[in-house]
């Protein structure tokens, strides 16, 4: 249970005890409350939070007159709620200094989420074993393609195995759907399979959602994964090459407040998923995952589940690939981990990162107020003046450099690094292949026609965002 | 190996309370879960497990209160209790064992690895026995 810490918001902002209800004047002010998850309790705005070791709750900005559980915590703001543009959480683990930064989607204004704003560090303070490359090394496997789009191997396997085929791959990550506890187009699946293993390329299953550190979300996924199993045992002529999850539980909403509890949630999840499937699973990760509270305790702990773990690095520039990939690539030689190195090639949101600084007055755009443990940020419409909040004044914004991110398909550059690139990972035992994400003879839908939901814990959707 | 021995799981994280459980289930243990502290003693009174796995923070009655509540309880106090936490503090750990737990288990963790542990534990007392 979350042990509710004594509120730290202090002037004009007053303390409500648990259970009260606001008295005068308090008709045109907001509330922010800590609740048990799921109190109906009217919200202009509710965010879940799930901090580690902690029970479920709700961070819900509500009038200052809403009545409150008394299990809740709450505190009263000077502002109405229609003045709060936005509320979210900062990571637990961020120092809040002086310096924050809103990301924002460049095109429609929505909010990404909000960081410390620091400069660039080295990322890790671990000394890493130096791995020097030899000339003419190469990687063990040839590469490997992500063929989200079903569509794909069902409607044309002969156009995607050629694609595959010119780019040379040795496998292919595909989306295989199913129903009710069996692989939908079992048998395409399987010959699809034989005509890959005749042009020399083994075939995965990749799936990848962060509702599957949910409990519905999981129960679904197992049930997928079974349904794997079953096709295994029917199809033993024409077997998956394994099961590739691309869960990114960074990306639920939840996360920032918490990511130690998301992390757990996804060994859970791959202890669970593999356990159904009746083998090891291969995992895909950030580059940042040891640099993630939680995370890297989370790798250890699902180390009997992997079969091998994709390292995403999301950068373009060679050193930039090796500066991420490197470390992560040491920690799977040191689990006895194979390892993929992906690259992404399709297409991201440009974004903008609004930099906030410490007020030297009460007065800010962006105030943040602590508790129960848990720092709310909230964006207000203009800048307004509150002594018990830390205040910040917007100073300046930077708009994203995606090509730093992806290729944005431009496959002759992609290439041409990953050739370079070769030669660098050799020299990491635990390397095997390179893998490219969203080039464009892999991914043949646009961008705006993905945008359908599937059942939770099946996103067939690329998921281009959190690059980092 | 005391394959049929009962085995009491009281966590409120379900997504690990039913992999456990089909673990261990899997090894030929009887698995009793309970998602709260209240609950999870009030299995324990009922079921009188030989073994039982305590999530330290939970809502409503968290595990040390349980523990507590277990180690003043004559039928109970012997039953091996084996704490999971996600709280690296030493003072947690030492607390713990100083409550009584017979081991600790921080998460996240391998499911293998806290079976392990148990079966320790369930072949000790069996021999002790």
């Amino acid at each position: 249970m979350r042990q509710y810490l004594a509120m730290t918001l202090g002037g004009a902002a007053a303390a409500l005890m648990a259970g009260a209800v606001c008295s005068h004047g308090a008709a045109a002010q907001a509330m922010l409350a800590i609740c048990p998850a799921g109190q109906a309790i009217p919200a202009a705005r509710r965010l879940p939070l799930d901090a580690t070791g902690n029970a479920p709750s709700d961070l819900i900005l509500a009038e200052a007159g809403a009545a409150l559980s008394p299990d809740c915590q709450g505190v009263r703001l000077p502002f109405p709620p229609g003045a709060i543009r936005w509320l979210g959480v900062l990571p637990g683990n961020a120092a809040t200094g002086d310096r924050l930064a809103i990301t924002t989607r460049e095109q429609s204004g929505e909010i990404v989420g909000i960081e410390e704003d620091k400069p660039s560090a080295p990322r890790s303070s671990r000394p890493l074993p130096s791995r020097q490359p030899r000339a003419g090394a190469a990687l063990p496997k040839r590469p490997a393609a992500w063929a989200w789009d079903p569509q794909g191997w069902r409607d044309d396997a002969a156009a995607l195995i050629a694609a595959a085929s010119r780019l040379g791959a040795g496998a292919l990550y595909i989306s295989v759907p199913s129903s009710r506890g069996e692989v939908s187009d079992a048998d395409a699946l399987a010959e699809f399979i034989l005509r890959c293993r005749e042009a020399g390329i083994e075939v995965y299953a990749v799936e990848g959602d962060p509702r599957m550190v949910t409990d519905e979300g999981l129960v679904l996924a197992a049930s997928r994964a079974r349904a794997l199993a079953a096709y295994r045992a029917t199809h033993p002529h024409a077997p998956l090459a394994g099961v590739q999850y691309d869960i990114e539980p960074y990306l639920l909403a939840s996360f920032s407040a918490a990511p130690e509890a998301a992390w757990m949630r996804w060994n859970t999840a791959l202890h669970t998923l593999s356990d159904a499937l009746g083998e090891p699973v291969d995992a895909v990760i950030p580059y940042w995952i040891e640099d993630s509270p939680g995370g890297e305790a989370a790798l250890i702990a699902a180390r009997p589940a992997l079969r091998c773990i994709t390292i995403m690095a999301y950068r373009t520039a060679p050193d930039a690939i090796m500066d991420a990939a490197a470390p992560v690539l040491i920690f799977a030689e040191g689990a006895g981990l194979p390892a993929t190195v992906g690259l992404e090639a399709g297409p991201i949101a440009q974004e903008r990162r609004n930099i906030f600084r410490r007020a030297a007055s009460a007065a800010g755009e962006l105030h943040l107020a602590t508790l129960g443990g848990v720092t709310a940020a909230l964006l207000l419409d203009g800048p307004q003046a509150e002594s018990g909040t830390r205040a910040f004044r917007k100073s300046h914004s930077v708009p994203s450099d995606p090509a730093r991110v992806t290729f944005f398909g431009r496959a002759s550059q992609l290439f041409e690094v990953a050739g370079t690139l070769a030669t660098t990972l050799a020299a990491y035992p635990a390397a095997q292949r390179i893998a490219f994400h969203g080039l464009t003879e892999f991914e043949p839908r646009k961008t705006h026609d993905i945008e359908t939901q599937e059942e939770p814990g099946h996103d067939t959707r690329r998921k281009n965002t959190a690059h980092r | 190996m005391t394959q049929d021995a009962k085995i009491l799981l009281i966590d409120d994280d379900t997504l690990l309370l039913a992999l456990l459980e089909r673990k261990l289930s899997a090894r030929g243990y009887a698995v009793i879960t309970a998602n709260d502290g209240n609950q999870g003693l009030e299995r324990a009174r009922a079921d009188k497990p030989d073994l039982i796995v305590l999530d330290m923070m939970m809502p409503i009655m968290d595990g040390r209160q349980v523990l507590r509540a277990i180690q003043a309880d004559a039928a109970l106090s012997t039953i091996p209790v084996i704490m999971l936490t996600a709280r690296r503090e030493e003072s947690d750990i030492v607390g713990a064992i100083e409550r009584g737990a017979a081991d600790y288990q921080l998460k996240p963790f391998s499911p293998e690895e806290l079976i392990a542990r148990i079966g320790r534990f369930l072949t000790r007392k069996k021999v002790d026995a």
